[in-house]
């Protein structure tokens, strides 16, 4: 018999061993009556021969080897009498555990999906990018950087070149939604995120189509090829309820039609997480032939997969080669005029980096939001610290409740590691109930936070759905959780001595005061990092909210244009539709800009190369942003001097510039820069010569945290998608409406692809800290409350224990205020030691977050002192009920208690 | 915990092989083997139950012992033992072992009193 079939037969063993013991000890009643015995005596010989039946059962059991499982089903059984017995102190722990554990396992969830996940391909770390590391002299910041963007030829050069070591394959990533029409819909068009993929892309990746086909090399040609599409799994079940009938229909994108072919396997979304690619084409026929041709044009990342047994390293020295003589060829037919001839040299010999894209490409989004979701996991994880510090008091209380109980068991002969286990299988209980509520918990909030995460033109898409990697890090939560808080009870309770169970009951009262005091001071410890962490995000969201913008964002709402149709061209159509917007009666101003105004990190903004006359090209590089006539009056943004921009200078191509204080004073220092002129370098090799006309305040242009940005503003030459800004009279947001009617009737060649109002732009920009403030600003409360609970608990618990004390001072005479101190007297020393080490605590991980804070040091004052005064507020709370309570003892009635 | 009497002070491990033996001879019910033990060892191995059962379960256990419930001529249902085969090889090479180890002890004490 195994030992698990004895197990499950349990009942049938009993009953034999039953038989077995009570026949042996018949037979020897019934010999020893034979010989004379009466039936009294024999029994009685029997027992002293035999020895006690139970007892011997007990051995009998031992020998099955199965004796611990069915003690640890008997703790079981126990343990969950005893969460029923304790309900409310039960369901409290199993709730603020539950939530701390959820709060861990949603915030990794989203680290796992963002960040950790590789890409859901077979053999994911065989797949490599490949960059080219350029020099600083490239870069606004004068930094070197990675550029992973390579022209076709080039790609096609990587590809033959290192055909026996790896398979390379081509994307072409779009930055945002392109708008497409497909045949269900009519005439209306939606956004969709598309990307194209060389034909042998899917396969090398080694996706499988979840339906019809995938893209595949004969699709992908120039002459020979179909215009085909595949839609990503999510996107066919979201706008398509999943519903096959989708392959064969077409799709209108840019002005090709693409049949859709196929749909990509589910766990597929893409190659950059955090966004979804709803339809991938053809690389060569969704592009512009021109580009496929031109060696300069860099738009396509060059992925690939290593074949089997080839290291990184092996594929990088061919590639170089090649990538050098490409460049030195390029540089010879097309020189880049603004570099000099050891930059040409440096350009030329720029190292290439074979990268490793098992974790598919960063995102902005990716970059956007890395730091801030580790930060959250770090904020919850203490969090659960402090809940577990608090289920540890709890457990330790009963455990001293029931003291008796155990001394009791230890002098009938249990076993100290049966009482130890026994007590790790409560706490284990409860952990396990509290790990499977925060499982739950993590399922629900993670997407809704992901939801939170995009924004409006970029929504994030994350797959948090539950995963096995999410589930073992749930359950390794629970089992830390449980030895966390079960052990210091369970060794405890151990130690119970059974003969002084109640002599000595002074003494240990003071031993469990001390353990008490430990856990509380590390509660109060984590509360105060979890309260300094959150601090110092909510002063610096604080510090981001009231930044002084140049300009006044209220009841300005932007229109993103487009011309709908691409191939004509009205040069004059932006003048036209701002003439005509500002004669209406509820605007104040209109002008149109490139750039959506605060289009925060997904807006692309040039920062040209300038030379000052008679001088070498400047290193600083101004932001360039072209604006109409009116710009600076609809913004609100300060005149200093000169004057604006005439309309005759938006059309024709002469060149006057307006700039910012922050351009003169870097520039022109000391000198008033109207009329001055210097050159230019923008797409065209030759530099412009650029007249500033106009001097305005320093505004922001981009976001709220870049610095005040030496910043030029160039006549718009072309309205092709860029930005109409109104200001309107009244609140805008209503106006919005009879806004668009306006524009399609007065500019019917010109289409309306978004609108948003100025302020709703600004709070795009902020999410990710929006996010850290708010939640960790409920966090701290959370944090707050927790530590108040468990002061509160012993203080409470230490008044209730000296009543009799108290009673017996004050009738000697006593002062009240006396017995304050008394009583508050032995908390105060782990409350101090508490905050002193939650600063040393925040303090050490506040470095993680320090790319996240804006004007705000871990060291200042207001970041130091509003987690401490918070703390103590909550503690002063806490201890006020049990320290009245002490203060108000009557000595009559605490000594008639006892 | 039933601490076995004085009378049954075997040396470790020396019960069961008394067992097997026992039951090598004919299969037999516990009861039996406690008054077999005790009538040819001339009441010197006195087995109370606390030792002879927990050390049946665990040769059963083992797989040395096989046992099937039969009656018996007092008209009892009783838990017969029975050697498996590989019972009864373990018994032989631990009666091996045991003559082996009780020769050379038995030379030791002889010495010990010639000197």
């Amino acid at each position: 018999m195994t030992w698990w079939t004895r197990l499950w037969r349990n009942k049938k063993l009993e009953q034999e061993l039953e038989r077995e013991l009570q026949f042996h000890i018949a037979e020897r009643t019934s010999a020893l009556k034979n010989g004379g015995l009466s039936e009294e005596a024999a029994r009685r010989r029997v027992r002293q021969e035999f020895g006690g039946l139970e007892q011997v059962k007990e051995v009998c059991r031992d020998t099955r080897g199965t004796q611990w499982l069915q003690d640890f089903f008997r703790d079981v059984r126990f343990g969950l009498r005893m969460l029923v017995k304790y309900r409310t102190a039960s369901l409290a722990a199993i709730v603020s555990l539950g939530l701390a554990i959820g709060a861990s396992t949603g915030a990794f969830a989203l680290v796992d999906a963002l960040i950790l996940h590789p890409l859901p391909v077979p053999y994911p770390n065989q797949l490599i990018d490949i960059a080219l590391l350029l020099p600083p002299f490239f870069s606004p910041e004068n930094v070197s950087h990675e550029a992973d963007l390579f022209s076709f030829p080039q790609y096609e050069l990587f590809r033959d070149i290192t055909r026996d070591r790896a398979d390379l394959f081509a994307l072409r990533l779009s930055g945002g939604f392109q708008s497409a029409m497909f045949d269900d819909s009519g005439h209306t068009s939606e956004n969709v995120r598309t990307d194209s993929i060389s034909g042998a892309g899917f396969e090398i990746l080694r996706i499988k189509p979840a339906l019809g086909r995938l893209i595949q090399p004969r699709d992908d040609s120039l002459t020979a090829g179909h215009p085909v599409a595949v839609l990503s799994y999510a996107f066919w079940r979201r706008r398509f309820g999943a519903n096959p009938s989708v392959l064969g229909h077409w799709v209108t994108i840019g002005r090709k039609q693409f049949q859709i072919i196929g749909i990509s396997e589910a766990p597929f979304s893409g190659v950059q997480p955090g966004y979804l690619t709803d339809v991938w084409l053809p690389l060569a026929i969704a592009a512009d032939p021109r580009n496929l041709t031109d060696p300069d044009r860099g738009e396509v990342h060059v992925w690939g997969r290593l074949h089997d047994g080839v290291e990184r390293s092996q594929l990088l020295p061919p590639l170089q080669a090649a990538n050098t003589n490409f460049l030195h060829e390029r540089v010879r037919n097309n020189p880049l005029r603004n570099l000099h001839g050891a930059q040409l040299k440096q350009f030329v010999d720029s190292p290439l980096h074979v990268r490793d894209v098992s974790r598919g490409l960063d995102s902005l989004f990716r970059l956007q939001f890395r730091r801030p979701l580790w930060i959250l996991t770090l904020i919850c994880l203490l969090l659960l610290l402090i809940a577990c510090a608090n289920v540890a008091n709890l457990m330790l209380a009963r455990a001293s409740a029931r003291d008796a109980e155990i001394a009791l068991r230890i002098s009938l002969g249990a076993a100290k590691f049966r009482l130890i286990q026994q007590m790790l299988v409560e706490g284990g209980q409860l952990a396990c109930f509290a790990g499977a509520l925060g499982l739950l918990f993590a399922t629900f909030t993670a997407p809704l936070i992901v939801t939170r995460l995009g924004s409006t033109d970029f929504p994030a898409w994350l797959s948090v759905s539950p995963n096995y990697r999410i589930v073992a890090f749930a359950a390794l939560l629970t089992l830390v959780t449980a030895i966390l808080f079960g052990l210091v009870p369970a060794l405890r309770a151990s130690s119970v001595s059974p003969n002084g169970s109640l002599k000595e009951a002074a003494a240990r009262q003071s031993a469990k005061l001390r353990s008490l005091h430990w856990i509380l001071a590390a509660q109060v410890g984590f509360s105060v990092a979890v309260l300094f962490l959150s601090g110092l995000l909510l002063l610096s969201f604080r510090k981001l909210l009231s930044v002084d913008l140049g300009f006044v964002s209220n009841n300005v709402v932007l229109f993103d244009l487009a011309p709908r149709d691409p191939d004509s061209h009205h040069p004059d159509s932006g003048v036209k539709l701002i003439d005509h917007i500002r004669t209406l009666p509820f605007v104040q101003s209109a002008s149109i800009s490139q750039q959506r105004p605060m289009g925060g990190d997904f807006v692309w903004i040039s920062t040209p190369i300038i030379r000052l006359p008679g001088r070498a090209n400047e290193t600083v590089r101004p932001t360039e942003v072209p604006v109409s006539q009116g710009f600076f009056s609809a913004m609100k943004i300060r005149w200093l001097a000169g004057r604006d921009f005439r309309p005759e200078e938006l059309i024709t191509a002469r060149s006057s510039v307006v700039v910012n204080q922050a351009f003169a004073n870097t520039f022109f220092p000391g000198r008033n820069p109207i009329g001055l002129t210097f050159e230019k370098f923008g797409d065209d090799p030759t530099p412009v010569k650029e007249q500033i006309i106009g001097l305005v305040a320093n505004a922001r242009v981009d976001n709220l945290r870049e610095p005040e940005h030496p910043t030029i503003y160039s006549p718009l030459h072309d309205v092709v998608g860029a930005t109409l800004n109104v200001r309107t009279r009244s609140r805008a947001l209503p106006l919005i409406p009879s806004l668009r009617k306006e524009i399609d009737a007065v500019s019917p060649e010109t289409k309306v692809r978004g609108d948003i109002l100025l302020q709703s732009q600004i709070d795009d920009t902020l999410i990710s800290e929006r996010l850290l403030a708010l939640l960790g600003g409920f966090f701290s409360t959370v944090a707050l409350v927790l530590a108040g609970v468990g002061l509160y608990g012993v203080v409470n618990y230490a008044v209730v224990r000296r009543t009799r004390e108290i009673g017996i001072r004050i009738a000697l005479g006593a002062r009240r205020p006396e017995m304050v101190r008394l009583v508050t007297s032995e908390t105060s020393t782990p409350v101090v030691a508490g905050i002193a080490a939650g600063i040393l605590i925040g303090s050490g991980l506040a470095r993680y977050l320090a790319s996240q804070l804006f004007h705000v040091n871990a060291t200042d004052f207001w970041s130091l002192f509003a987690p401490v005064a918070c703390i103590l507020i909550a503690a002063a709370a806490a201890c006020l009920p049990p320290v009245f309570h002490a203060a108000s003892t009557d000595p009559l009635v605490a000594l008639r208690h006892e | 915990m039933a601490a076995p009497s004085p009378k049954s002070d075997l040396p470790q491990g020396t019960l069961d092989l008394l067992i097997l033996k026992i039951i090598a001879v004919q299969p037999v019910h516990g009861y039996a083997i406690a008054q077999r033990l005790q009538q040819i060892s001339r009441d010197i191995v006195q087995v109370p139950g606390g030792s002879l059962y927990p050390a049946l379960h665990r040769l059963e256990n083992r797989g040395l012992l096989k046992a099937d419930w039969k009656e018996t001529e007092t008209g009892r249902d009783a838990k017969i033992y029975r050697l498996t085969n590989k019972g009864r090889a373990h018994l032989e090479s631990q009666t091996a072992s045991w003559r082996r180890l009780a020769g050379a002890v038995g030379l030791i004490l002889n010495l010990a009193e010639e000197v």
